[in-house]
């Protein structure tokens, strides 16, 4: 018997948003091994816009506040750093704030291109896809192909939602 | 200047605008110096950047500046890894076993179930954030046990993987389905998820004596990384084990678990993560000398195994409850109380349940005339029986009356003079067909002596006999010899050593050749043949001699059989396993019991049986 502290070959990132009906938002990210086994979770707690964020970034508000202030913060405390990040939401979806690493988002994203992994669409960063590239490789050898790279983020949001009912 | 002040009794009116005429032929001269061709050419415009020679004025002093929001950590437990067992390609050819399907059940209903992944939910008694949410962000057991990352050898039903989930998340749990679906299976695996996601580094696994080799059987089937450790040998050798840290899993039997432990004082008690109790109504009696002991085992985690939560009385359920730790030590929680602790603590289903289409167990009573001899040999015993418990008068306890119907039901069994039995004789028609259709049959009895005596005379159909009497060391052979050879189709058992633990789904057969105090034991045994995994229905023959003891036992039974099933739920039909009460078996006579000993239970304990 011993204990595996070593780095699994492969470190996969699980980012979502949940909006309360309060309209606070609340951000978690689940890093997981290449088999879907938790590392880490981070999340934040709930984030409600003030007025001047309101008045600054209007329409763009949301995109501010799931794609980089939470994810930025997120992100900061994160022990274990994944190699790619996967998102279900367009408006959570930053190509800056996780600096190297490639972030991949399950729904359509303009101006994103266009990928299929692990039997998933997926839409990429042009800026990001020598990165994915990169690393694609990884995600091949170590992830079964019968895992499905969309249901952490399933977790993520029931965990989420239990951590919003607590707060509340 | 006009004057325009208007006139008295007049409209204002406005004089007409005075218009003046300036001259503008203002004469220009134009020199010869070329400056009007450079006039008209577009300037060349350049950019410089020089340097400022001071700071500026004016800068805005004012960015955006958005505190960040605060986060939360949950941490996971370092994996532990077991070194993996060899002969790896013998076992990829075990995975690819699938589990038998129930008949009926077709394709499109199974990939309906697979469709949904088993997620482990947090108990409801789990009030830490941390904590709760650790349980949600574990993956579905599906993906956990699908080879990805741990080997099973064959795939669990839906209804295993919600026992795994549960009892993975559970501090304190009974699990108490029926017999034959799976507690040991859904056990182990929870285990083996917990040692491995590091949840539990420690388990203690206490079962009855005879259950040993089965656990240990089982436990190299459903998770053979696990190194399990027996509990065995002289003293010290024990001794060395109770102490060792590094044993994942230690298995061990009451009876040892008793002895070695009240010998030592509570502060040397070895401490567990987790403490298993297999067949848990060993401890149904709060009192005795096993449920103290094991109470005070220190243990983060407590878990019941049993298919009859309640044997004869409700407050058996306490004591378990007691051990799992949810209710305060000698409370004493009603019927309501019992009922809301159940829905919380108890997972319990039915085969009915869970396994709709499942190949029937088809109940016949056989009911036989006793013999001649027989018959001649019960009524004398019966009279004289019934006259000399009259004649004691107030003297009379329940062992008289208990000798009587001992007695009794022996006869029924054989006539001791001159050894005709109408049971035999049926058995031995029966197994005819049995052995010709190449069928294998279990029979059962409350006597060693009788099925020693059976042996006898069913040797032609290759009856092989496992009881108390049978060094344990013997017993695995003959299990394995009555599944494998052709040429048995008989087992002979008691029920206190057969009734409980086995794997016996190859039998079609069950025959009741006496009946059992209590029909939880009756089903027990007969849920050896008919668990998950049996491919026909299975047919179990009761063996009732008409106008006997046996009928009016029967009778009695049947009836107590509804009283406790508002306990652990509806539609529950094997839980009601009530033993004959003092003041019941006075009855059988038509005796009246002494008024303080109404409620005692008076049916033998198996392992006495046995």
């Amino acid at each position: 018997m011993a204990d595996s502290k070593k780095r699994p070959p492969c470190v996969l990132g699980f980012y979502k948003t949940v909006t309360h009906v309060t309209g606070d938002i609340c951000g978690g990210v689940l890093i997981t091994s290449h088999l879907g086994r938790p590392i880490e979770f981070q999340c934040s707690l709930p984030v409600r816009p003030n007025a001047t964020q309101q008045t600054l970034y209007g329409s763009s508000l949301l995109p501010f506040l799931k794609g980089e202030l939470i994810a930025e913060a997120l992100h900061d405390k994160l022990e274990a750093k994944p190699d790619i990040v996967f998102v279900d939401d367009p408006e959570a979806v930053s190509d800056t704030i996780w600096g190297t690493i490639p972030v991949l988002c399950f729904a359509e994203v303009k101006d994103w291109l266009s990928r299929s992994i692990k039997g998933k669409s997926a839409s990429l960063s042009p800026a990001q896809q020598e990165r994915f590239e990169k690393m694609e490789p990884l995600l091949k050898q170590h992830v079964p192909d019968s895992a499905d790279l969309s249901e952490p983020l399933v977790r993520v949001e029931q965990a989420l939602k239990e951590a919003m009912g607590q707060a509340a | 200047m006009q004057d325009y002040a208007p006139q008295q009794g007049s409209p204002l009116l406005l004089p007409a605008p005075r218009v003046d005429s300036i001259r503008n032929d203002l004469q220009i001269q134009t020199l010869t110096t070329g400056a009007n061709s450079a006039l008209k050419r577009w300037p060349k415009v350049t950019v410089n950047s020089p340097k400022l020679l001071t700071r500026p004025g004016f800068v805005p002093t004012w960015k955006p500046f958005w505190q960040k929001p605060k986060t939360i950590q949950v941490a996971f437990p370092d994996i532990i890894e077991f070194q993996e067992p060899k002969a790896e390609s013998e076992k990829k050819e075990l995975r690819r076993l699938k589990p038998p399907q129930a008949s009926g059940e077709g394709e499109e209903a199974s990939a309906e179930k697979k469709k949904k992944p088993t997620r482990i939910k947090p108990p409801d008694d789990l009030l830490s954030m941390e904590d709760r949410l650790f349980y949600i962000l574990q993956p579905p057991l599906e993906n956990w046990l699908s080879g990805q990352e741990l080997v099973m050898p064959f795939e669990p039903f839906a209804y295993q993987y919600e026992g795994i989930a549960w009892l993975f998340s559970q501090k304190s749990a009974l699990l108490a389905d029926e017999m034959g679906l799976g507690k040991t299976m859904q056990t182990i695996t929870a285990v083996r998820l917990l040692l491995r996601s590091g949840q539990v580094r420690r388990v203690l696994m206490v079962c009855p004596k005879p259950l040993i080799p089965n656990w240990q059987r089982e436990f190299k089937l459903w998770s053979e990384e696990l190194p399990v450790t027996t509990m065995e040998g002289d003293s010290a050798r024990r001794k060395m084990l109770w102490e060792m840290q590094s044993i994942p899993v230690l298995l061990t039997n009451y009876e040892i678990l008793v002895r070695d432990l009240q010998n030592m004082e509570e502060e040397e008690y070895p401490r567990f993560d987790l403490v298993v109790l297999d067949e848990s109504q060993r401890i149904k009696n709060r009192d005795s000398l096993t449920s103290e002991v094991i109470r005070r085992i220190p243990r983060r985690r407590s878990w019941s195994l049993t298919g009859t939560p309640i044997e004869n009385r409700p407050e058996e359920l306490a004591s378990l409850f007691e051990f799992m730790g949810v209710v305060p030590a000698r409370s004493s929680p009603d019927m309501r109380q019992l009922k809301k602790l159940s829905d919380v603590y108890i997972l319990r289903r039915t085969k009915d349940l869970v396994q709709p289409d499942m190949p029937p167990r088809l109940d016949r009573d056989a009911v036989l005339e006793l013999s001649p001899a027989q018959q001649s040999a019960y009524d004398i015993a019966e009279k004289e029986g019934v006259v000399q418990l009259n004649d004691m008068g107030d003297e009379i306890t329940i062992q008289h009356v208990f000798e009587l119907v001992m007695r009794l039901k022996q006869i029924t069994n054989c006539d001791p003079l001159t050894g005709e039995s109408a049971k035999k004789d049926r058995l031995l028609a029966d197994m005819e067909e049995i052995a010709a259709s190449g069928a294998k049959a279990i029979l059962f009895s409350q006597w060693t002596k009788t099925i020693d005596w059976l042996a006898e005379y069913t040797k032609p159909f290759g009856a092989l006999v496992y009881h108390g009497g049978v060094p344990t060391t013997k017993r695995e052979p003959i299990l394995k010899q009555f599944k494998e050879d052709p040429n048995s189709h008989l087992l002979l058992m008691s029920y206190g050593t057969g009734a409980v633990g086995l794997n016996l789904q190859f039998s079609q057969y069950v025959f009741l050749y006496d009946r059992w105090w209590n029909p939880a034991v009756e089903d027990q045994a007969i849920n050896r043949a008919h668990r998950i995994g049996v491919a026909n229905p299975v047919i179990v023959t009761r063996f009732i001699c008409k106008d006997t003891i046996e009928e009016r036992i029967d009778l009695v039974l049947r009836q107590k059989r509804e009283l406790f099933e508002k306990i652990l739920g509806d539609g529950d039909a094997s839980t009601t396993s009530l033993s004959l009460n003092a003041a019941e078996v006075f009855g059988l006579f038509d005796l009246k019991a002494r008024s303080d000993k109404g409620t005692r239970s008076i049916g033998p304990t198996s392992e006495k049986a046995a």
